[in-house]
């Protein structure tokens, strides 16, 4: 049963969910680390991603590797109105950005409702076929998936540890008035941040509508994807994201294809909540200092 | 004259009377079946809406809400069509499927703080909606369950079903605003306002937040049942009812604007209590505790004198009155710590402190920055389980137990910082510290009976005579907030006064005032100690200290250092060193 083929496709399945959560829980651990927004609207922009590449590729017929990061930094950028409108009113304020956001998600989705249609779409794989590699088969889009979701994640750290702009940011999210008060313009970090952060969103949306399918309600999977990945890793924490998003993609990876789907949302779900009340700062992240 | 403003103004009434009027008599004038139906599900989200504004009141958001309404609707459902229960049991077991999961989850999830809370809730709904799709021979899936029969004959017609949903909504908002109204609503606005200060109170906090998610999730699952008694049962819309929390506030016009910020600002985490060692406590039986018949608190002139012999057990007589104090307790050793540690980490915060604390003294600790003076105070009143030792008061082994418990036995603190509800007037702040003279039990505070009231007549004449007594008289209606702040340090000593202790913890009460207002902090917590009350103060300012305590407690990295008087303790060399450094203690040692 436990055949290398299957093995092997199991991994590769694994390794491209794993990339595409990694590049959804970043964005939106980013957010919530130097914002501390819990963006509730993580799905829908995802979502908007998904459609971006839809058109910049099932219609236009733009070269794939131009489409995916074009429809990616459309879409963050165009929602740099959507911060200005709405998310900047609840910076540092996470209670409120819970609810605000939570509205903002149902507004975006509705809206893609009645400018689209509820139907689901389908993206046109990019690269259809199988390679072979030794006696392995595996599928040539997952591994286009895989090598895309690492050059932005390299580029993205590259980014936080080698550019002033990334300090910047890494100085916001410890704390920020302390960065306010040594000169960092902290409004710009914000929207880098958000650009960034919808950027990968956005991308990860494109690569997962390919995967699956594309309709204004696909994004509620990625933004439960990105809740159970920050908090597994620790909300707030980068390289928590990463960890987190590893484990779940390998985790769904194998638990859906030997014992399905529902097992393997369920077991998530489970081990989240479980970590939320014995250890509610993840794996990586720092534990919240009690109050006398 | 006690002036308390009446907790529903008529106005709230009228408008609530002509609400009813409107909905009752409507349907008179127009026979249109659309209305009807948008007027039933109105009066169906009305219910949904004042339970979730119950749970938010406590200032947790639960987005698990919609969840808990699927459940009840599941239940009552199924309990109909598979188990043939007749008409209004199965609408019970709506209520009560959703409370009793509320129960079980209630106590472990209600310990997190605000943000984690809404996480969690947040997880929960969506396991609770995988799990309900998920089951097919249980719930048909995302098909449903079809063909609900209506539950009595003289439902199935649209009209009356919607008197009968309008009659549950009346009900439910009804209990929903009692119970805000009740002093049972007002010990969950102070612990929405300032968690710590009103456990420290003896308000229990998680006790009451899951009184109150329980009753929350039972009536949302009574609109689960309610709704589907008369249509196929659709999968629960969590949006839907996401949407009505917002406008539930403003729709009954009593909310005040639950404030989910200050909730998470307030929020604390304590470490989850391992399961064991609750069941073990709740095996050990409730502690029921009742003053005595004759230690009214009104005027505590007459304590039990230093020396007297000490009873032969710390007596839990039951009495009259509302969930008040215990017997005074002996007065040799009121409390002793012994071998108190705490870590974090590999850090030593306290490392095995121990001394005593004779009742009627006043016993100082002090230490430099870092020392482990904070800890130490945290550990001894419940905030955070120490790791090791044990706190020993009135000859009962209390380690570890919850500030609302301590305190309920005689042991009450000031805060440093959040010493005061900052939006409540002094008054109310000062009622809020005699939670335990006040508070009768739930179903006398939901009832407004007799005796909630004359609990609370008592405890308003005995925070008028503590107000007149340290001088907070004139201020008394001014908001806690827009005071200045040795006002608030005064007041804060107030709110622990107020029930009534045995032994005040002071967390550094004289931190931030000028030397003018720390002299008056003095001469009250002289005064306090004229009254009998045993002090612990905790501070940096060694003046102040010298000034008022008899014996001193050195604390440095979280031992032990030095203890005695304060002369002997301030000429320590060792304690110089401490302070000051290191070559100060050696000249002091060569000066002598």
């Amino acid at each position: 049963m436990l055949s290398p083929v299957l093995l092997g496709q199991v991994l590769v399945n694994g390794l491209s969910l794993s990339a595409i959560y990694v590049l959804i829980a970043l964005g939106f651990t980013l957010l919530f680390g130097i914002m501390r927004v819990v963006n509730f609207a993580h799905g829908a922009f995802a979502m908007l991603g998904g459609y971006a590449l839809f058109y910049l590729y099932g219609v236009f017929k733009l070269p794939y590797v131009l489409a995916v990061p074009l429809g990616a930094a459309i879409v963050a950028v165009a929602s740099l109105v959507l911060e200005f409108l709405v998310f900047r009113w609840f910076y540092q304020k996470m209670l409120q950005s819970m609810i605000g956001l939570l509205g903002l998600n149902l507004a975006i989705e509705f809206s893609a409702v009645l400018v689209w249609d509820v139907y689901q779409r389908s993206i046109p794989p990019a690269f259809p076929g199988v390679i072979r590699l030794g006696g392995l088969i595996l599928p040539a889009d997952r591994l286009m998936v895989i090598g895309i979701a690492l050059v932005v994640l390299a580029a993205f750290w590259l980014f936080m540890r080698r550019t002033r702009y990334g300090l910047a940011m890494r100085a916001a999210a410890q704390d920020v008035e302390i960065a306010q008060s040594q000169g960092i313009d902290t409004r710009f970090v914000y929207r880098l941040a958000f650009v960034i952060a919808i950027f990968m969103a956005a991308l990860a949306g494109g690569l997962y509508a390919q995967i699956y399918s594309l309709s204004p309600f696909m994004g509620d999977r990625p933004l439960l994807v990105a809740f159970v990945v920050v908090i597994l890793g620790g909300m707030g924490s980068i390289p928590g994201a990463a960890l987190g998003g590893v484990i779940l993609g390998f985790t769904e990876s194998f638990l859906s294809t030997f014992y399905g789907a529902s097992v393997s949302s369920f077991v998530s779900f489970g081990v989240v909540i479980l970590l939320l009340i014995v250890r509610p700062w993840g794996l990586l992240g720092t534990p919240e200092s009690l109050r006398p | 004259m006690i002036r308390v403003p009446p907790r529903v103004r008529t106005s709230t009434w009228l408008i609530a009377a002509c609400v009813v009027a409107l909905a009752i008599a409507w349907p008179l004038l127009s026979t249109n079946r659309y209305l009807l139906t948008v007027a039933t599900l109105i009066a169906l989200n009305a219910i949904g809406a004042s339970s979730l504004h119950l749970i938010i009141r406590t200032g947790l958001v639960s987005l698990a809400h919609a969840a808990f309404m699927g459940i009840g609707a599941y239940a009552a459902v199924l309990t109909l069509m598979r188990l043939h229960w007749p008409f209004p049991l199965n609408l019970l077991a709506g209520i009560a499927a959703p409370a009793l999961v509320a129960l079980i989850i209630g106590p472990i999830l209600l310990r997190l703080s605000g943000k984690y809370f809404v996480l969690v809730t947040f997880l929960f709904g969506e396991i609770v909606r995988l799990t309900l799709t998920d089951w097919q021979s249980l719930t048909g899936g995302a098909n449903g369950i079809f063909g609900i029969p209506p539950p009595m004959a003289a439902l199935a017609d649209s009209l009356s079903f919607y008197y009968f949903v309008l009659a549950l909504a009346v009900l439910c908002v009804g209990l929903v605003a009692r119970l805000l109204v009740s002093e049972f609503g007002r010990a969950i606005d102070a612990l929405r306002e300032a968690e710590p200060l009103a456990e420290c109170s003896g308000i229990p906090v998680t006790r009451f937040k899951v009184i109150a998610f329980v009753i929350g999730c039972g009536l949302v699952g009574l609109e689960g049942g309610a709704a589907n008694l008369s249509a196929a049962l659709r999968r629960s819309d969590r949006l839907h009812l996401r949407a009505i929390a917002q406008s539930g506030g403003d729709e009954r016009g009593r909310g005040h604007g639950a404030s989910g910020g200050s909730a998470d600002r307030h929020g604390v985490h304590r470490r989850p209590a391992r399961v064991a060692e609750r069941l073990r406590r709740a095996a050990a039986g409730p502690v029921r505790d009742h003053p005595t018949g004759g230690d009214g608190g009104h005027a505590r002139r007459d304590r039990r004198p230093l020396g007297a012999p000490r009873p032969a057990r710390y007596g839990r007589r039951p009495g009259r009155g509302g969930r008040g104090m215990t017997a005074p307790p002996p007065a040799a050793a009121l409390l002793r710590i012994a071998g108190l540690s705490r870590q974090f980490g590999g850090l030593k915060a306290v490392n095995d402190l121990s001394f005593d604390v004779a009742g009627g003294e006043i016993l100082g600790i002090i230490g430099p920055n870092g020392a482990g003076k904070t800890t130490a105070v945290n550990l001894i009143s419940g905030i955070i389980r120490p790791s090791g030792g044990t706190v020993t008061f009135g000859g009962e082994n209390v380690t570890g137990l919850a500030p609302h418990r301590l305190a309920r036995r005689g042991l009450v603190r000031t805060f440093q910082a959040t010493t005061v509800y900052d939006k409540r007037t002094v008054r109310e702040n000062a009622l809020r510290g005699a939670f335990l003279r006040l508070y009768p039990d739930f179903l006398h505070s939901l009832l407004g009976t007799r005796r909630a009231r004359r609990l609370r007549a008592e405890a308003e004449a005995q925070v008028e005579q503590l107000l007149d007594w340290l001088g907070l008289r004139d201020v008394a209606d001014s908001v806690a907030g827009n005071l200045p702040y040795g006002y608030q340090k005064s007041l804060g000593i107030v709110v622990a006064l107020a029930a009534e202790p045995h032994l005040i913890l002071f967390d550094e009460p004289v931190a931030g005032l000028s030397a003018a207002e720390a002299d008056h902090v003095r001469d009250t917590l002289a005064r306090v100690r004229a009254r009998g009350i045993t002090a612990v103060v905790i501070d940096h300012n060694m003046r102040f200290i010298a000034g008022l305590c008899d014996r001193v407690v050195v604390l440095h990295h979280g031992q032990e250092l030095a203890q005695g008087r304060p002369a002997e303790v301030l000429a320590d060399a060792r304690v110089i060193e401490a302070y000051l450094g290191t070559g100060h203690g050696a000249a002091r040692r060569r000066r002598a």
